[in-house]
């Protein structure tokens, strides 16, 4: 593992196909990682296949997208990772995150939409290839298309049989916002609720050219306008050329909700299909993926939840929603424990988060994270201000304590109060904590919970 | 054998004029131990070369024979390179990716064939995906089997280049080249239909931008494919494989056009028919296009089954484009036509069109199934029923009449819903009207209550507007909490360097530093040594500092002043023998660019900061008198006559712009308290002309005017914003404009035959006329001569009156520019139109977004507050605005729109006559105000309502019929129309019977004469309230304000 990306190879199987033809084909998807190798989950037929086609090649046209390609990112322009999928008690989820890191996408196939057996339980990668995209755009509504996640076969890696292996640098950004979306997902509250109708208008309605400034989503009649103006009602949208995805398959939808969350800028869109939903969910600018956000960094360095996540991850079983209160009943704990432990998983790419269910559900994406944590940038610059003895403190009055950390040629003031806490850096006067505390801060926090027994 | 190259020899070769081809030559026999050997060398050379050819300040790590010409000596360096070192050794090389492609395609290939290197495949695939064009190059070693064959997707565009690559002029066009080059056409050539590729190496492009007579890529293809050269099958297949590999609309246009011209035979069309099908739910509409074209023609041969047109076909019917949801709908129609058994399926097949944005789909789909439903069956009903609330205006009336005929009693049910609703719609609004009689009666008369209230009893669907031209209402609605502490100030200012929009907390920063630079505790270094690390790095990416260049140079400018006793300044530098404006501060200084080119207003902003900066670096402590202490730069009389008291003889070292400010800025708010506390203190001075004036901004009776010209403008407009000051005029006549008489504006719309597009702006009394602003002196060439000063550019009277009304003032062209046009807008903040005026300018210069002018809409978000007046120059802002190509542009104009109206600024007659005038003059899209309006009319009753009575009035006198699309704005007013039930007024009536054109202006025309919209009373109950409930919360919103505002005479701490 580099600085910045994660070495890693996928290795399939086979290439996952869609094979068969007069009506009757087979989509073979191909499996990695996890908790086995290449895990077996499903095996059954589409009943719609053709909208079930459609939905997984918009999650696509996500994980391919960059919506914003900084300079230096030129040469690097193309997405590697694949989607995962997750296989739990009713359903199966497919999740995907936008090269960029600013979208993250999800299709759940709810039981109306697959009909067969499942043989696991669990997340793992799946090969999705450009052939197999392309063959489904040609798949029908009248086809008989079955589906199969993974494989029973026992195949030998030689011959005709060879392992695809796909090496990719899994950028270390990408992989901590894949993370980092489920925090911010759990804020977010549902703010308009459209029929299918309004939702293709509101979505027909969205400029061509990508924008600039933020925009607001408001209720207008019985329907949905775009404003330019910050409004209570509205749910805040930038880079709005990352929402068009959804029109096409707006006219397959029921319903739009759309949820937001005022105090971070993220939006969230879940497309309300008979047998299927579909989640958008945007950082607040293209620029500014989910993994530069900081959301959990305070967690991760508090570690609060440590000695609680034990005990609540054993009570995950792959359950499409994660019934908190049982949690709660079941271990003891407090309803806040389980709530900052749930968060804590997030944070660790063990739980996601379902909008509309307003709950987790069991998840486990398959890499290792172990070593997010260390490369969260500020986190890093944290402990080694700490360890090079760069902090001291300065004077506490009543309502707050002064530290000192050293900066590169002047030294930072920090103030730490019940408040919150605050800098004199660029980082903090820039964002005034919005997206979660600089290194100084943390640093600052972590000599004050070291020095507190002393205190 | 081959001798061994030394260094010297190497060198030699380079230092040559000609040493491309001397070095070639002399590593041509090199074995690759010396070629290695040489590498740093040849590498060292490169990296001195290219440092000098750039000018780069860099260590020369060789001596170069004349560094100034070092770009001459490029070529040779490049070709020792490639013959020397390794891909890892090269691509590290400053700018190596570029530079390398202009290295001679024979060198390189002749390099690289003697040295067959073992990295020469990652080389090939990026030296191609740098330049396509140097695919030949690579085509070249993999044809001499020295480098591997890829299909790549940069290989694969990099072969569009290479075979169509008209600068080298090859004669033999790409048919020939293909033909040369037999082993392409196994495979790359099939792949040029899988990879989506950069616009310039697009088919489409290609052939579209071809020129002389060679033949494109399709016609290439085709005579290839007739030639029996290319297997035509395939081509066909694979001209529809790449419409569902997902690429852009613009790079899959080409494979239709391929796919038509191959010919297919209608056997062949109907192999490819399930692909055909499925084209119709491509996200690209030009697939959509094609596949609806194919599909008609097999249609009209008869090879399609019915039961497929109506499984497949609904899907077309929810397009974007009417013209493809109606040719959709024609393919539909026949079937019903020829297979009456299935009139049922069609008709619910077709039931989708209903929502159809565009209500001549609506129509064109209701008529069918009108038509077919005579007898329909519960499921057509229940779908029709569905679609209801979608439906048009102008078909409500159809559907609901068939609803009744067929359905099954929902729609009476519905009915007798509305009837419920309509009576308790009217008990509240007699609520609202009980309420509105028990409201003020100064504040309710300012809001417009009375003449609402008066239509409302005359059942006149004539909404009056609110005009807010006037002092009875309440101003102070945001307090502007001032920086109270240190520690407070240093917090500001860090968050203010990084990000800084609000005009408010510009001022509020400079207040802050004006009324705490004295404030220094012994760790003042040690808490502000970050900020001014940050505030000096900020200065040199900010540009010049007080030179009327950017507001948030100067602010920051302001800070460095007040953090180290520094007041940052400009200077004249030498740069490259030459010289150059600069500013300096903290020992460092930056080349800087003079606005030559800008108003005086701007320039009056850096002059108050310079003051401030000045007394904050002498730490000379000062209320800063004119700072607001509300939003929108108002500022509390009561507080301002506290600050005064305050400052007592130390008034007199306030700048007359300062004092001219504080007065132009004093809300209406408190005036009678403040007034009776000016007058009770004994430290007013009769003889100070700016206590006299501030008792005249405040009401004071029988002042007398001084000379100052500044103090009594200002005077004046507080005392009255558009009232005229007879006091003032008598002793400054020739003051201009908003002096002691307020300014007339007056519009003239020049008709589009005169001067397209030309509207006049005249105000009267006649502008006063400045002098011209001085721009940067040019600086003399060579050495700076000894006596050469910089100017002084400082008005002498800066009069923030004149400023406001001079010339055009260009903020949009500095960094800062929102920002900029945001601070002239707390100028005055009680009359925005001088600025308008301006921004009426910018706006519609840059009506197409030909310059991103991101402080244009600066001009549109100042009319958004509910309590800035809507003027008639602000309506033709407004209305400009609309017009806008930029959609966050128009979307603002949009906004405001909504807002103005559902408050009650904007009424139907005035918006209709503002776009009258401004569509007489041509000039403006009429589409981009149709969809505007539309916008602007979906919200609530009232918001259609007004849109339906502007445009009737657009409708009236001589608006021209001519012109375009003019046919979008009438079917809109028919929907509107009906959708209100308002009558269509007399002059509009006339108007539209005058009507003379023909197509769809002419029959919507004729639908709006025709129909007879029914005045719905339950929808005029409903725009009433609308208007009330906002009205009666606007006043109750000032009320609440007038009681929670007492004013407060203890001192103040605003700075």
């Amino acid at each position: 593992m580099s600085a910045l990306a994660l070495d890693y190879s996928y290795r399939y199987q086979y290439a996952s196909e869609f094979i068969g033809s007069a009506g009757r084909s087979r989509l073979k998807l191909a499996t990695f990682g996890g908790h086995v190798v290449n895990p077996y989950f499903f095996e059954g037929r589409l009943i719609r296949p053709r909208r079930t086609a459609d939905l997984l090649r918009a999650l696509m046209e996500i994980v391919h997208s960059r919506f914003h390609i900084p300079a230096a990112m030129l040469a690097r322009i193309k997405a590697l990772a694949d989607p995962v999928v997750t296989s739990s008690e009713n359903r199966l989820r497919f999740e995907g995150f936008s090269g960029c890191c600013s979208a993250y996408a999800r299709v759940d196939l709810l039981p109306e939409a697959v009909d067969g057996e499942a043989f696991g339980r669990g997340t793992t990668n799946v090969d999705f290839n450009a052939p197999m995209l392309t063959a489904l755009a040609r798949i029908r509504d009248s086809d008989t298309v079955a589906l199969s996640v993974g494989t029973g076969e026992v195949r030998l890696d030689h011959g005709d049989n060879a392992v695809i292996e796909k090496k990719v640098a899994l950028p270390v950004r990408w992989l901590k916002g894949f993370v980092e979306v489920q925090a911010y997902q759990s804020r977010m509250q549902l703010v308009h609720d459209v029929g299918g109708v309004d939702a293709l208008r509101f979505l027909r309605s969205i400029p061509r050219t990508a924008s600039k400034h933020a925009s607001w989503i408001v209720p207008s009649g019985r329907g949905l306008r775009l404003s330019q103006v910050a409004s209570r009602d509205g749910v805040q949208v930038a880079g709005l050329e990352r929402v068009r995805i959804l029109e096409n398959l707006a006219p397959l939808a029921r319903q739009l909700r759309i949820f937001g969350d005022s105090s971070t800028g993220t939006a969230g869109f879940e497309l309300v299909l008979d047998e299927a939903r579909f989640h958008l969910v945007l950082s607040p600018d293209v620029w500014r993926g989910f993994s530069g956000e900081g959301q959990v960094l305070t967690s991760l360095a508090a570690g609060d939840w440590e000695q609680a996540i034990p005990i609540v991850r054993k009570t995950l079983k792959w359950d499409a929603t994660i019934d908190a209160e049982a949690i709660v009943r079941k271990s003891g704990l407090t309803p806040e424990i389980v709530r900052g432990a749930l968060s804590a998983l997030g944070a660790r790419g063990l739980v996601g988060y379902d909008l509309e269910a307003q709950s987790y559900f069991h998840r486990e994406l398959p890499f290792d994270l172990s070593l997010l944590d260390e490369h969260q940038p500020r986190l890093k610059g944290a402990r080694k201000l700490i360890a090079e003895n760069k902090v001291r403190l300065g004077t506490l009055t009543d309502d707050q304590q002064e530290l000192f950390v050293a900066g590169t040629d002047v030294e930072h003031r920090v103030r730490v109060s019940a408040a919150g806490s605050k800098c004199t850096c660029p980082w903090y006067s820039k964002h005034q904590g919005d997206r979660g505390p600089c290194k100084h801060v943390l640093a600052a926090q972590m000599f004050l919970d070291s020095a507190s027994p002393q205190r | 054998m081959s001798m061994t190259i030394t260094r010297e020899q190497l060198e030699q070769c380079l230092s040559k004029s000609d040493n491309q081809s001397v070095c070639v030559e002399l590593l041509a026999e090199a074995t690759e131990a010396n070629r290695r050997a040489l590498a740093p060398v040849a590498l060292a050379w490169y990296r001195t070369a290219y440092a000098a050819w750039m000018g780069r300040n860099q260590k020369p790590e060789i001596t170069l024979p004349c560094p100034d010409d070092a770009g001459f000596l490029m070529n040779g360096i490049m070709a020792a390179v490639l013959a020397t070192a390794t891909w890892n050794e090269m691509r590290k090389l400053p700018d190596w990716n570029s530079i390398d492609t202009t290295i001679d395609p024979d060198v390189a290939f002749n390099v690289l064939s003697a040295r067959k290197p073992e990295w020469i495949d990652e080389w090939a695939e990026a030296f191609v995906t740098q330049d396509p064009r140097n695919w030949h190059v690579v085509r070249r070693l993999v044809r001499a089997g020295i480098c591997s064959r890829s299909d790549s997707d940069a290989m694969i565009s990099g072969m569009i280049a290479g075979i169509d690559d008209v600068i080298r002029h090859d004669l033999r066009g790409i048919r020939q080249r293909l033909l040369d080059d037999p082993e392409l056409l196994d495979h790359e050539i099939w792949r040029l239909f899988e990879v989506q590729r950069p616009n310039s190496l697009n088919f489409a492009a290609r052939d579209e931008f071809r020129q002389g007579s060679q033949a494109g890529w399709l016609e290439s293809f085709v005579l290839m494919a007739n030639a029996d050269e290319l297997p035509r099958e395939r081509l066909l297949d694979c001209s529809l494989n790449a419409l569902e590999c997902g690429f852009s609309d613009s790079f899959a246009r080409w494979f239709p056009k391929l796919h038509e011209a191959l010919q297919p035979s209608l056997e062949e069309r109907l192999e490819f028919l399930p692909r055909y099908w499925e084209f119709l739910r491509n996200a690209n509409t030009s697939t959509v296009t094609f596949a609806l074209d194919v599909l008609q023609k097999l249609d009209a041969a008869g090879k399609l089954a019915d039961e497929d047109l109506i499984h497949h076909l609904p899907v077309i019917l929810h397009d974007k484009s009417k013209s493809r949801a109606k040719l959709g709908l024609k393919l539909l129609e026949r079937v019903s036509k020829r297979s009456p058994r299935l009139a049922n399926d069609v008709a619910l097949a077709i039931c989708p069109a209903l929502s159809h944005a565009a209500a001549d789909v609506q129509e064109a789909a209701w008529k069918v199934i009108d038509r077919l439903g005579t007898a329909p069956a519960q499921d057509l009903i229940d779908a029709v029923h569905g679609m209801s609330p979608y439906i048009a205006a102008s078909m409500q009336e159809r559907v609901q009449q068939w609803l009744r005929r067929f359905g099954d009693g929902s729609s009476a049910t519905d009915l007798a819903g509305e009837a419920v609703s309509a009576e308790e719609t009217q008990k509240v609004l007699d609520n609202w009207i009980q309420c509105a009689r028990a409201l003020p009666q100064h504040l309710a008369t300012v809001a417009g209550i009375p003449a609402l209230l008066e239509a409302i009893a005359n059942g006149s669907s004539s909404v009056p507007a609110v005009d807010l031209r006037s002092w009875d209402f309440p101003r102070l609605v945001d307090p502007i909490v001032p920086i109270s502490s240190l520690e407070e100030l240093i917090d500001t200012c860090a968050a203010a360097l990084e990000s800084i929009e609000s005009a408010d907390e510009v001022e509020r920063i400079l207040a802050g530093i004006s009324q705490l630079c004295d404030v220094r505790p012994d760790d003042f270094d040690q808490r502000t040594g970050p900020l001014k690390k940050r505030t000096l790095a900020k200065l040199k990416g900010h540009g010049g500092t007080f030179m009327g260049d950017c507001v948030i140079a100067d602010l920051n400018a302001t800070i460095w002043a007040w953090l180290t006793g520094e007041v940052s300044h400009q200077v004249i530098m030498t740069h490259n023998v030459q010289n150059l404006w600069g500013s300096t501060a903290g020992g460092e200084t930056w080349i800087t660019f003079p606005p030559g080119d800008t108003s005086w207003l701007r320039d009056a902003f850096s002059q108050r900061a310079l003051a401030i900066a000045r007394r904050a670096a002498r730490r000379e402590s000062l209320s800063l008198l004119s700072a607001p202490t509300h939003s929108g730069g108002w500022i509390d009389p009561v507080t301002l006559v506290a600050r005064v008291e305050e400052l007592g003889d130390r008034l007199n070292s306030i700048p007359e712009f300062d004092q001219a400010l504080a007065l132009l800025r004093l809300a209406p708010d408190h005036r009678a308290a403040a007034l009776t506390a000016w007058q009770a203190t004994p430290a007013v001075d009769r003889d100070c002309e700016f206590h006299r004036a501030l008792s005249h901004a405040l009401g004071a009776e029988q002042t007398v005017v001084g000379p100052t010209v500044s103090l009594w403008c200002a005077a004046a407009r507080a005392r009255g914003a558009w009232t005229n000051d007879p006091l003032v005029m008598a002793q400054h006549r020739a003051a201009g404009p908003d002096a002691g008489q307020a300014a007339d504006v007056q519009l003239k719309f020049h008709p589009a035959d005169e001067h397209p597009g030309k509207i006049i702006l005249t105000v009267k009394p006649q502008r006063v006329s400045l002098p011209a602003r001085p721009g940067p002196p040019l600086l003399p060439a060579g050495r700076l001569r000894d006596d050469f000063k910089l100017p002084d550019r400082e008005f002498a009277n800066p009069n923030p009156i004149w400023l406001l009304h001079d010339g055009l003032c260009r903020f949009w062209l500095c960094p800062g520019g929102p920002l900029a046009v945001r601070w002239a807008l707390t100028v005055w903040p009680a009359n925005p139109d001088p600025l308008l005026a301006h921004g009426l300018f910018h706006l519609k210069s840059n009506i197409d977004w030909e310059t991103k002018l991101w402080a244009n809409r600066v001009y549109l978000q100042c009319l958004l507050p509910a309590n800035t007046p809507v003027s008639p120059l602000a309506r033709l802002v407004l209305v400009v605005g609309l017009a806008a190509k930029d959609s966050e542009e128009s979307g603002i104009a949009v906004d405001v729109a909504i807002t103005a109206i559902a408050d009650g600024r904007l009424n139907g007659l005035d918006l209709g006559e503002m776009l009258r005038n401004v569509l007489l003059t041509g000039n403006f899209k009429v589409a981009r105000w149709a969809k505007a309006l539309k916008e602007i009319a979906g919200p609530t009753v009232l918001h259609a309502h007004t849109v339906s009575t502007a445009l009737a009035r657009v409708f009236t006198g001589d608006t021209a019929c001519g012109t375009r699309d003019l046919a979008l704005l009438l079917e809109l007013l028919h929907e509107l129309t009906l959708q209100t039930g308002l009558g269509i007024p007399a002059a509009t009536r006339d108007w539209l019977e005058r009507y003379v054109g023909t197509g769809k202006g002419a029959k919507a025309v004729k639908s709006i004469l025709a129909a007879s919209p029914v005045t719905k009373p339950e929808q005029l109950r409903e725009l009433h309230l609308a208007a009330l409930q906002a009205r009666v919360d606007r006043v109750r919103n000032w009320g609440l304000l007038e009681a929670a505002t007492e004013p407060q005479f203890s001192s103040e701490p605003m700075g």
